[in-house]
Protein backbone atom coordinates (compact mmCIF):
# COMPACT_ATOMS: atom_id res chain seq x y z
CA UNK A 1 0.00 0.00 0.00
CA UNK A 2 1.46 3.27 -1.33
CA UNK A 3 0.89 5.05 1.99
CA UNK A 4 2.91 3.31 4.41
CA UNK A 5 6.15 3.11 1.73
CA UNK A 6 5.57 6.87 1.64
CA UNK A 7 5.24 7.52 5.21
CA UNK A 8 8.30 5.79 6.13
CA UNK A 9 10.17 7.21 3.18
CA UNK A 10 9.26 10.76 4.78
CA UNK A 11 10.07 9.89 8.23
CA UNK A 12 13.12 8.61 7.12
CA UNK A 13 14.36 11.54 5.52
CA UNK A 14 12.78 13.71 7.87
CA UNK A 15 15.43 12.29 10.37
CA UNK A 16 18.38 12.85 7.78
CA UNK A 17 17.30 15.99 6.95
CA UNK A 18 16.71 17.17 10.19
CA UNK A 19 20.34 15.65 11.88
CA UNK A 20 22.23 17.73 8.76
CA UNK A 21 20.50 21.14 8.98
CA UNK A 22 21.52 21.28 12.51
CA UNK A 23 19.62 20.55 15.99
CA UNK A 24 18.94 24.41 16.61
CA UNK A 25 15.98 24.32 14.17
CA UNK A 26 14.27 21.67 15.94
CA UNK A 27 14.81 23.91 19.61
CA UNK A 28 12.73 26.58 17.29
CA UNK A 29 14.88 29.37 19.30
CA UNK A 30 13.33 32.09 16.16
CA UNK A 31 9.96 32.22 15.09
CA UNK A 32 11.61 31.85 11.27
CA UNK A 33 13.00 28.06 12.82
CA UNK A 34 9.28 27.44 13.73
CA UNK A 35 7.58 29.18 10.78
CA UNK A 36 10.25 26.59 8.60
CA UNK A 37 9.06 23.57 10.57
CA UNK A 38 5.89 24.08 10.34
CA UNK A 39 6.23 24.69 6.42
CA UNK A 40 8.06 21.93 6.20
CA UNK A 41 5.18 19.66 7.92
CA UNK A 42 3.21 20.83 5.18
CA UNK A 43 4.98 19.87 2.57
CA UNK A 44 5.36 16.26 3.90
CA UNK A 45 1.99 15.77 4.78
CA UNK A 46 1.17 16.66 0.95
CA UNK A 47 3.12 13.95 -0.18
CA UNK A 48 2.79 11.40 1.96
CA UNK A 49 -1.36 11.72 2.20
CA UNK A 50 -2.26 13.50 -1.61
CA UNK A 51 -6.08 12.93 -2.60
CA UNK A 52 -6.59 10.61 0.24
CA UNK A 53 -9.29 12.06 2.26
CA UNK A 54 -10.03 8.89 4.10
CA UNK A 55 -9.76 8.29 7.66
CA UNK A 56 -7.94 4.60 6.82
CA UNK A 57 -5.03 6.35 4.82
CA UNK A 58 -4.76 8.88 7.75
CA UNK A 59 -4.75 6.28 10.54
CA UNK A 60 -1.92 4.08 8.64
CA UNK A 61 0.47 6.91 7.83
CA UNK A 62 0.11 7.52 11.74
CA UNK A 63 0.31 3.83 12.92
CA UNK A 64 3.20 3.73 10.26
CA UNK A 65 5.11 6.95 11.85
CA UNK A 66 5.05 6.03 15.26
CA UNK A 67 5.66 2.32 14.00
CA UNK A 68 9.00 3.15 12.84
CA UNK A 69 9.59 5.41 15.98
CA UNK A 70 9.06 2.48 18.30
CA UNK A 71 11.20 0.22 15.73
CA UNK A 72 14.20 2.43 15.74
CA UNK A 73 13.87 3.20 19.66
CA UNK A 74 13.68 -0.40 20.13
CA UNK A 75 16.88 -0.92 17.94
CA UNK A 76 18.42 1.68 19.69
CA UNK A 77 18.10 0.35 23.15
CA UNK A 78 20.36 -2.95 21.81
CA UNK A 79 22.79 -0.54 19.52
CA UNK A 80 24.29 2.44 21.34
CA UNK A 81 26.44 3.47 18.38
CA UNK A 82 22.72 3.92 16.12
CA UNK A 83 21.85 6.09 19.48
CA UNK A 84 24.88 8.36 18.35
CA UNK A 85 24.15 8.56 15.00
CA UNK A 86 20.54 9.03 15.07
CA UNK A 87 20.00 11.63 17.94
CA UNK A 88 24.11 12.98 18.23
CA UNK A 89 25.77 13.86 21.74
CA UNK A 90 25.71 16.57 23.96
CA UNK A 91 28.23 18.89 23.34
CA UNK A 92 30.05 20.83 26.04
CA UNK A 93 30.45 24.81 24.51
CA UNK A 94 31.57 26.45 27.64
CA UNK A 95 33.60 25.37 30.37
CA UNK A 96 34.61 27.61 33.30
CA UNK A 97 33.49 30.88 31.35
CA UNK A 98 35.61 30.23 28.85
CA UNK A 99 33.82 29.23 25.44
CA UNK A 100 35.31 26.85 22.84
CA UNK A 101 35.40 28.54 19.64
CA UNK A 102 36.33 25.80 17.48
CA UNK A 103 33.21 24.15 18.63
CA UNK A 104 30.55 27.08 18.59
CA UNK A 105 32.04 27.88 15.20
CA UNK A 106 31.19 24.19 13.93
CA UNK A 107 28.08 23.83 15.43
CA UNK A 108 26.78 27.33 14.23
CA UNK A 109 25.68 28.45 17.92
CA UNK A 110 26.60 32.24 19.14
CA UNK A 111 28.28 33.35 22.04
CA UNK A 112 24.66 35.33 22.79
CA UNK A 113 22.95 32.24 22.16
CA UNK A 114 24.86 30.80 25.19
CA UNK A 115 24.37 34.53 26.73
CA UNK A 116 20.05 34.15 26.47
CA UNK A 117 19.78 31.01 27.24
CA UNK A 118 22.42 31.52 30.75
CA UNK A 119 19.84 34.40 31.55
CA UNK A 120 16.55 32.96 30.58
CA UNK A 121 17.42 29.60 32.22
CA UNK A 122 19.92 30.23 35.25
CA UNK A 123 19.42 34.50 35.36
CA UNK A 124 22.94 34.83 35.11
CA UNK A 125 24.47 38.29 34.07
CA UNK A 126 28.22 37.20 32.86
CA UNK A 127 29.86 34.49 30.24
CA UNK A 128 32.01 34.52 33.50
CA UNK A 129 29.57 33.08 35.83
CA UNK A 130 28.77 29.76 33.32
CA UNK A 131 30.60 27.07 34.56
CA UNK A 132 29.25 24.70 31.86
CA UNK A 133 27.30 25.27 29.08
CA UNK A 134 26.06 22.14 26.87
CA UNK A 135 24.62 22.20 23.62
CA UNK A 136 22.10 19.41 24.33
CA UNK A 137 20.91 16.45 21.65
CA UNK A 138 17.17 18.61 21.19
CA UNK A 139 19.34 21.38 20.36
CA UNK A 140 18.91 23.58 23.72
CA UNK A 141 21.49 25.04 25.36
CA UNK A 142 21.71 24.26 29.48
CA UNK A 143 23.52 26.14 31.88
CA UNK A 144 25.19 25.04 34.85
CA UNK A 145 26.47 28.27 36.56
CA UNK A 146 29.67 28.23 38.99
CA UNK B 1 29.25 -2.12 37.76
CA UNK B 2 32.27 -3.38 35.35
CA UNK B 3 36.01 -2.67 35.73
CA UNK B 4 35.53 -1.38 31.78
CA UNK B 5 32.52 0.97 32.17
CA UNK B 6 34.22 2.45 35.64
CA UNK B 7 37.52 3.21 33.75
CA UNK B 8 35.59 4.84 30.89
CA UNK B 9 33.39 7.08 33.24
CA UNK B 10 36.30 7.82 35.00
CA UNK B 11 38.10 9.20 31.85
CA UNK B 12 35.29 11.29 30.69
CA UNK B 13 34.56 12.94 33.99
CA UNK B 14 38.09 13.77 33.70
CA UNK B 15 38.30 15.15 30.81
CA UNK B 16 35.07 17.83 31.70
CA UNK B 17 35.97 18.00 35.05
CA UNK B 18 33.45 16.52 37.31
CA UNK B 19 30.70 16.83 34.52
CA UNK B 20 29.22 13.25 34.01
CA UNK B 21 28.63 13.76 30.27
CA UNK B 22 28.76 11.51 27.54
CA UNK B 23 31.38 13.11 24.83
CA UNK B 24 33.19 12.11 21.95
CA UNK B 25 35.00 14.48 20.41
CA UNK B 26 36.30 12.08 17.24
CA UNK B 27 32.60 11.34 16.64
CA UNK B 28 31.44 14.80 16.80
CA UNK B 29 34.30 15.64 14.44
CA UNK B 30 32.90 12.87 11.77
CA UNK B 31 29.58 14.06 12.33
CA UNK B 32 30.04 17.31 11.49
CA UNK B 33 32.36 16.42 7.98
CA UNK B 34 28.86 14.45 7.32
CA UNK B 35 27.19 17.30 7.82
CA UNK B 36 29.06 19.05 5.33
CA UNK B 37 28.64 16.49 2.91
CA UNK B 38 25.05 16.78 2.82
CA UNK B 39 24.88 19.92 2.80
CA UNK B 40 27.13 19.70 -0.79
CA UNK B 41 24.69 16.68 -1.58
CA UNK B 42 21.83 19.20 -1.12
CA UNK B 43 23.41 21.96 -3.12
CA UNK B 44 23.71 19.73 -5.91
CA UNK B 45 19.88 18.26 -5.60
CA UNK B 46 18.64 22.14 -5.92
CA UNK B 47 20.95 23.27 -8.86
CA UNK B 48 20.09 19.47 -10.68
CA UNK B 49 16.49 20.31 -10.00
CA UNK B 50 16.80 24.18 -11.26
CA UNK B 51 18.53 22.43 -14.55
CA UNK B 52 15.50 20.53 -15.14
CA UNK B 53 16.26 17.08 -13.69
CA UNK B 54 13.57 16.32 -12.12
CA UNK B 55 11.23 18.14 -14.76
CA UNK B 56 10.24 21.81 -15.80
CA UNK B 57 13.58 23.51 -16.96
CA UNK B 58 16.09 23.45 -19.42
CA UNK B 59 17.33 19.98 -18.96
CA UNK B 60 13.71 18.83 -19.22
CA UNK B 61 12.32 20.52 -22.40
CA UNK B 62 12.25 18.87 -25.86
CA UNK B 63 10.79 18.45 -28.68
CA UNK B 64 9.72 15.69 -31.49
CA UNK B 65 8.97 16.03 -34.96
CA UNK B 66 8.06 14.02 -37.60
CA UNK B 67 10.36 13.56 -40.66
CA UNK B 68 8.43 15.90 -43.13
CA UNK B 69 8.01 18.64 -40.66
CA UNK B 70 4.40 18.63 -40.43
CA UNK B 71 3.73 17.29 -36.91
CA UNK B 72 5.78 18.72 -33.33
CA UNK B 73 5.40 17.40 -29.89
CA UNK B 74 6.88 19.72 -27.04
CA UNK B 75 7.34 17.33 -24.28
CA UNK B 76 9.06 17.18 -20.64
CA UNK B 77 11.41 14.55 -20.54
CA UNK B 78 11.41 14.06 -16.82
CA UNK B 79 8.45 14.54 -14.70
CA UNK B 80 6.68 13.86 -11.52
CA UNK B 81 3.90 11.62 -10.02
CA UNK B 82 0.88 13.01 -9.62
CA UNK B 83 2.22 16.76 -11.16
CA UNK B 84 0.97 18.27 -13.91
CA UNK B 85 2.67 17.25 -17.12
CA UNK B 86 1.58 18.82 -20.28
CA UNK B 87 2.24 17.78 -23.92
CA UNK B 88 1.74 20.63 -26.40
CA UNK B 89 0.99 19.43 -30.31
CA UNK B 90 1.40 21.56 -32.96
CA UNK B 91 -0.02 20.61 -36.05
CA UNK B 92 2.26 22.70 -39.20
CA UNK B 93 0.21 22.23 -41.94
CA UNK B 94 -3.21 21.65 -41.51
CA UNK B 95 -6.46 20.69 -43.43
CA UNK B 96 -9.58 22.12 -43.85
CA UNK B 97 -11.90 20.58 -42.25
CA UNK B 98 -11.63 17.80 -39.93
CA UNK B 99 -8.07 16.66 -38.07
CA UNK B 100 -7.56 13.65 -36.49
CA UNK B 101 -4.87 13.35 -34.09
CA UNK B 102 -4.23 10.42 -32.57
CA UNK B 103 -2.08 9.78 -29.48
CA UNK B 104 -1.05 6.36 -28.46
CA UNK B 105 -2.70 4.15 -25.45
CA UNK B 106 0.49 2.99 -23.73
CA UNK B 107 0.83 6.86 -22.40
CA UNK B 108 -2.70 8.18 -21.87
CA UNK B 109 -3.51 4.67 -20.21
CA UNK B 110 -0.87 6.15 -17.62
CA UNK B 111 -2.02 9.66 -17.11
CA UNK B 112 -4.97 11.09 -16.43
CA UNK B 113 -6.45 14.12 -18.77
CA UNK B 114 -7.26 16.55 -17.16
CA UNK B 115 -8.15 18.66 -20.29
CA UNK B 116 -7.37 18.97 -23.51
CA UNK B 117 -7.36 22.50 -25.24
CA UNK B 118 -9.03 23.06 -27.60
CA UNK B 119 -11.74 20.24 -26.48
CA UNK B 120 -12.26 17.74 -29.39
CA UNK B 121 -15.31 17.26 -31.13
CA UNK B 122 -15.38 13.73 -30.34
CA UNK B 123 -12.75 10.50 -29.36
CA UNK B 124 -12.87 7.72 -31.30
CA UNK B 125 -11.37 4.44 -28.83
CA UNK B 126 -9.18 1.83 -30.48
CA UNK B 127 -6.72 -1.18 -28.73
CA UNK B 128 -3.81 0.84 -28.86
CA UNK B 129 -4.94 4.31 -29.83
CA UNK B 130 -7.30 7.06 -29.04
CA UNK B 131 -8.04 9.17 -31.95
CA UNK B 132 -9.38 13.03 -31.16
CA UNK B 133 -11.39 14.49 -33.60
CA UNK B 134 -11.48 18.20 -34.06
CA UNK B 135 -13.22 20.43 -36.66
CA UNK B 136 -10.38 23.04 -38.44
CA UNK B 137 -11.72 26.34 -39.99
CA UNK B 138 -8.82 28.07 -40.29
CA UNK B 139 -5.82 25.96 -42.21
CA UNK B 140 -3.36 29.04 -42.91
CA UNK B 141 -2.15 28.86 -39.52
CA UNK B 142 -0.26 26.09 -37.59
CA UNK B 143 -2.41 24.38 -35.09
CA UNK B 144 -1.88 24.04 -31.09
CA UNK B 145 -3.70 21.62 -28.94
CA UNK B 146 -2.17 21.57 -25.59
CA UNK B 147 -3.07 18.37 -23.66
CA UNK B 148 -2.59 18.91 -19.65
CA UNK B 149 -1.84 15.30 -18.07
CA UNK B 150 -1.24 14.18 -14.87
CA UNK B 151 1.24 11.18 -14.82
CA UNK B 152 -0.47 8.62 -13.01
CA UNK B 153 2.65 5.49 -12.93
CA UNK B 154 6.48 6.15 -11.82
CA UNK B 155 9.31 5.13 -14.44
CA UNK B 156 9.65 5.88 -17.65
CA UNK B 157 6.67 6.58 -20.08
CA UNK B 158 6.58 6.36 -23.59
CA UNK B 159 4.24 7.90 -26.49
CA UNK B 160 3.23 8.49 -29.92
CA UNK B 161 1.22 10.99 -31.28
CA UNK B 162 0.35 11.57 -35.35
CA UNK B 163 -2.20 12.94 -37.45
CA UNK B 164 -3.98 11.33 -40.62
CA UNK B 165 -1.46 12.73 -42.58
CA UNK B 166 1.83 12.72 -40.72
CA UNK B 167 4.30 9.89 -39.45
CA UNK B 168 4.26 8.82 -35.72
CA UNK B 169 6.05 11.08 -33.78
CA UNK B 170 8.05 9.51 -30.68
CA UNK B 171 8.31 11.21 -27.27
CA UNK B 172 9.01 9.80 -23.66
CA UNK B 173 8.92 11.18 -19.97
CA UNK B 174 10.95 9.67 -17.10
CA UNK B 175 8.35 9.89 -13.94
CA UNK B 176 9.61 10.46 -10.28
CA UNK B 177 8.19 8.96 -7.31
Amino acid sequence: MGTVWRAAAMYLFLVLIFRVCGRRVLAQITTFDLVLVLIISEAAQQAMIGNDFSMTTALLAIVTLVGIDVALSLWKQRFQKLNRWLDGLPLVLVENGLPFAERLRMARVDESDILTAARQLQGLERMEQIKYAVLERSGGISIIPL
Amino acid sequence: MSEKANKQTARQTEKTGGLEIEEEPRFQRRSWQAERVAWLIMAALIVAALSGIFGDGPLSHAESMDAAGTLRVSYERFARLNAPLRLEVRVLTPRAGELRLWLSRAYLDHTQVESISPPPERVAVSADQLVYFFRVTDAAAPLDIDFHLMAEQVGQLRGQAGTESSAPVSFQSFIFP
